[in-house]
């Protein structure tokens, strides 16, 4: 899954348990994905980070996020929200990455705006392929917004 | 359940209060009827004596006054009070015997006159005769005795009727008489035939002894009738305070016992609600087990020493199948709890479809097991379909898992078959595996329950969840012996909510 283009693809984690975000690392590693991996902690600081404030000076945008559900200050709801009412942000594709499978959570999701919602897999075989398939989906089948 | 309104506290005593309200008027009523039933009765007990008593006087005159005018007149000895009557012009008027005694000739109304006036004392009730043509103006009628002559006149013979003289009350009654052969000696004069209405006696008697009579025996009923409405209605309220105070009690305990159902409905949803949290709070640490757990096995693999040592590869194993074991006790809980609540709407569904998806899902499992599902018509099933796929899901799936023969050559077989049984369903899925002996048949419904120790996906909880969701639905589920002699498991979906 190598891509031809010079820049790799930038993906932002929002993730406030550093166990999951470490799965999602290493299964992005483990699936050979060349990416740019962001990682931050909540919905504020995601905010922070694609409006380039504060410590985030210098980041790019990213090209897709993946989004926990449950977090502190502003959950994955919230932020969806936020991004999809922002123009210069609702472009960035959202996929949703969460232990919880309960169909009220999915609905809200894609009515929110979400690109896509994945149920965090138990089996790290499973997951790897998610994520791997994931990234196939994104950044080879489908074509992204060009970044400004 | 979310039951908790209010009771209406009120709700029973308005309509106590209006039925107390209606009692006491009915009762007064009732009284007041008797009463004024008791005046009529006693006023027509006075009246009927002063009738008679009337009547009595009346038919006396009238019959002295007949006899007086058969003999056409009397002959009574003159003296200073019975003078020769000058208005009556007849001859003979006076005699004298032989021994020289005077006599004068009293011609009825003389005599009745005289009778009624100097005797007044002893007939205690003054009569008088009169007529419209007098002959001594004395004898002259007053108003009421006129409008009385004028209506015999028009051939009335007899009227009674209570009226006053003087402002006292009276009952006046007054007779016409006839003209008969012995008055004509007299009366012929004045243009009379016999059979013309000569005049009448009138009788009058003092209403007021005969009231007075009345009163006092209206007085006798009205103090005890006075003393039984009083009674009663001490009685209609008692029983009213009573009344009120079963209401009252009874409300109290109403509300106490909708308070504590409402209190048991909440701890309830709050145990729910906490054991539901709680799963799922448990379930986060219990998938990362697993991952890191297989994470390690991978990042190890490059270290086949490490691997092949004994302990580290065991240690893996344990840890792999205790973080599966958990993962499946957490989502069995999960399921368990969720189990009483519809997913979906609730509504006739149809168990066929919903039997064929569960298949589907199952259809891995099933090739493995080298099993033959056969079903029969299912009949509709209220409930919703998702719940409905579970409880086939769970019952396929453990009779695949622990159904199968004692003979490894014998097929396993599931069949499914259904009926309507009034306002129920009736679902069977039966096996041909060992079955359940009788005596644990009930307990495998229980949490957690299993007859062949804890396997890999299996919590022994599947029986208690379809359990679960058939008696939200108020149904039952059990277990028989199969026909061809492994378990089968009934369950039964009544209609409606």
């Amino acid at each position: 899954m190598i891509n031809g283009n010079a820049n790799p693809f930038d993906i932002l984690l929002v993730e406030d348990e550093p166990a999951d975000a470490n799965l999602v690392r290493s299964a992005l590693k483990e699936s050979k994905v060349l990416c740019n991996f962001h990682h931050v902690l909540d919905g504020v600081e995601a905010l922070a980070f694609l409006h380039r404030q504060g410590q985030y000076q210098d980041v790019p945008p990213p090209d897709l996020i993946l989004l926990d559900l449950n977090m502190p200050r502003m959950n994955g709801r919230e932020f969806l929200a936020a991004v999809k009412a922002d123009e210069s942000l609702a472009s960035i594709p959202v996929v949703v990455l969460t232990t919880s499978d309960v169909e009220r959570d999915v609905v809200a999701s894609y009515k929110l705006g979400a690109a896509g919602y994945i149920t965090k897999p138990v089996d790290m075989e499973q997951f790897i392929d998610a994520i791997r398939q994931l990234d196939n989906y994104w950044f080879v089948l489908a074509r992204l917004p060009k970044k400004n | 359940m979310n039951n908790t309104s209010t009771p209406n506290k009120a709700s029973h005593l308005p309509s106590l209060y209006r039925a107390a309200v209606t009692a006491v008027l009915i009762w007064t009523a009732s009284i007041g009827g008797f009463l004024f039933w008791d005046v009529h009765v006693a006023k027509e007990h006075a009246e009927e004596l002063a009738r008679q008593e009337v009547r009595v006087r009346f038919n006396k005159d009238m019959a002295f006054r007949s006899w007086v005018t058969s003999h056409g007149g009397v002959y009574v000895a003159v003296d200073k009070h019975t003078q020769p009557n000058p208005y009556l012009d007849v001859p003979e008027r006076d005699i004298e015997t032989l021994s020289g005694k005077k006599l004068t000739l009293m011609n009825p109304a003389y005599v009745m006159r005289q009778v009624m006036g100097d005797f007044s004392g002893q007939y205690g009730v003054p009569g008088h005769l009169t007529s419209l043509k007098l002959l001594n103006p004395v004898n002259a009628p007053d108003d009421w005795e006129r409008a009385a002559l004028l209506r015999f006149e028009r051939g009335e013979r007899e009227i009674a009727e209570f009226t006053e003289i003087d402002g006292q009350p009276y009952l006046r009654q007054m007779g016409a008489f006839m003209v008969e052969q012995g008055c004509m000696k007299c009366h012929a004069k004045q243009g009379y035939k016999v059979g013309d209405v000569r005049g009448g006696i009138s009788i009058s008697v003092p209403m007021q002894p005969f009231l007075d009579g009345m009163y006092a025996d209206i007085r006798k009923t009205w103090w005890p009738m006075a003393v039984i409405w009083v009674l009663g209605l001490v009685l209609i309220m008692t029983l009213m305070l009573q009344v009120r105070r079963r209401i009252e009690v009874q409300q109290a305990s109403e509300f106490a016992l909708s308070k504590s159902s409402a209190e048991i409905s909440r701890a309830n949803t709050d145990l729910t609600r906490f054991a539901d949290v709680a799963a799922h709070h448990l379930m986060e640490p219990t998938r990362r087990l697993s991952s890191y757990t297989q994470l390690l096995e991978r990042g190890l693999a490059a270290y086949p020493e490490a691997i092949a040592d004994q302990g580290v590869q065991e240690s893996l194993q344990y840890l792999g199948r205790d973080a599966g074991r958990l993962r499946t006790l957490v989502r069995d809980i999960q399921l368990y709890l969720a189990a009483s609540q519809p997913r979906g709407e609730v509504g006739q569904e149809d168990a066929n479809l919903v039997l064929a998806k569960a298949e589907q899902r199952l259809a891995a499992q099933v090739q493995q097991a080298h099993a033959v599902i056969s079903a029969e018509p299912l009949p509709l099933a209220t409930i919703d379909s998702q719940r409905l796929m579970d409880l086939f899901i769970i019952l396929l799936d453990n009779a695949l898992k622990h159904a199968r023969p004692l003979n490894a050559e014998v097929v396993p077989q599931i069949a499914v078959s259904g009926e309507r049984d009034g306002t129920l369903s009736r679902y069977r899925v039966s096996d041909n595996g060992p079955g359940i002996p009788a005596e644990y048949r009930e307990r495998v419904f229980g949490m957690f329950e299993t007859l062949q120790g804890a396997s890999e996906g299996s919590s022994g909880i599947g029986l208690s969840i379809a359990r679960r969701i058939v008696e939200s639905r108020h149904g039952r589920i059990w277990i028989e012996d199969a026909a061809q002699g492994g378990t089968m498991v009934v369950f039964e979906l009544p209609d409606g909510e």
